[in-house]
């Protein structure tokens, strides 16, 4: 099945709104929860955080500057959206960039985590003590893909802090999976 | 994108799953809320035909009032004459 274009999810939206909102999550709704939960780890707060950016995305639809990337703009809600939920953890509006979310270091007992698959807890161990910004650059780029520029737009950042946190953030992730 | 072979070999794993038919149902739900809600006409129209009804109350009183004070007044004359000694005529 042929990928739709972001450009072609726009023009639907604009035309008949509902119908490019179907298109936009056919597209989104999949990475954009994953990126989520990669992040927060429990899934009732990722489908929470998910459902709240699709929402956000479709009512500020409006105000959405087409001269930007879509997938940077939808992946910016989404990573606000995490960072409230982590902030929400540690009794703050949103957590810091800087931060680290060690409450999950142990990724927290759920009934949809598959810790027979022991390759992926320690991955997800090693992003997980991570400070954030660090997590989010690793993450946009090895698992969603994303341009070193999209992710500076999803994170408020530049392409070259983003490369460096990308970086740094893949050598201490080798280096605790070669240590464990 | 030219990343080392360590991570390469992990293929992205992850040790995460959700309920089945879970991405099924989150998109209804979005669906159904950015559904725009119809506007409640019906009760915007009931407001409306109330507020013409209860006027033409209204006016249909103070345009029958001085007929009915009429129609009061003839029967109270009519009482009165029955009380009035009889005339010649009658």
């Amino acid at each position: 099945m042929k990928k739709t274009d972001d450009s072609d999810i726009i023009k639907v939206i604009r035309r008949r709104p509902e119908r490019g909102f179907k298109l936009l999550l056919d597209c989104y709704q999949k990475p954009i929860y994953w990126y989520i939960r990669r992040m927060v780890v429990a899934h009732a707060d990722a489908q929470d955080a998910a459902q709240e950016t699709f929402v956000r995305v479709f009512r500020a639809f409006g105000q959405y500057d087409e001269s930007q990337s879509l997938r940077a703009w939808i992946y910016r809600i989404a990573t606000n959206e995490a960072l409230r939920i982590l902030g929400r953890r540690k009794g703050e509006e949103i957590l810091s960039l800087d931060e680290t979310s060690e409450d999950l270091f142990n990724l927290k007992a759920d009934e949809y985590v598959d810790y027979s698959n022991l390759v992926g807890v320690q991955l997800q161990k090693a992003i997980l003590a991570l400070p954030a910004k660090q997590q989010i650059a690793f993450n946009l780029r090895y698992y969603d893909e994303l341009s070193y520029e999209d992710i500076a737009l999803a994170t408020h950042s530049t392409s070259d802090n983003v490369k460096a946190n990308y970086h740094i953030a893949k050598e201490k992730i080798i280096n605790y999976i070669k240590n464990n | 994108m030219n990343d080392s072979n360590e991570l390469n070999e992990l293929k992205k794993a992850m040790p995460y799953t959700v309920p089945n038919e879970f991405f099924e149902t989150m998109e209804e739900k979005l669906t159904t809320e950015i559904k725009p809600k119809k506007p409640k006409r019906c009760a915007v129209w009931i407001v409306i035909i109330s507020t013409l009804a209860v006027a033409a109350s209204l006016a249909l009183v103070f345009l029958l009032r001085p007929a009915l004070d009429k129609a009061e007044e003839s029967s109270f004359d009519n009482v009165e004459m029955a009380f009035q000694p009889l005339s010649e005529k009658d």
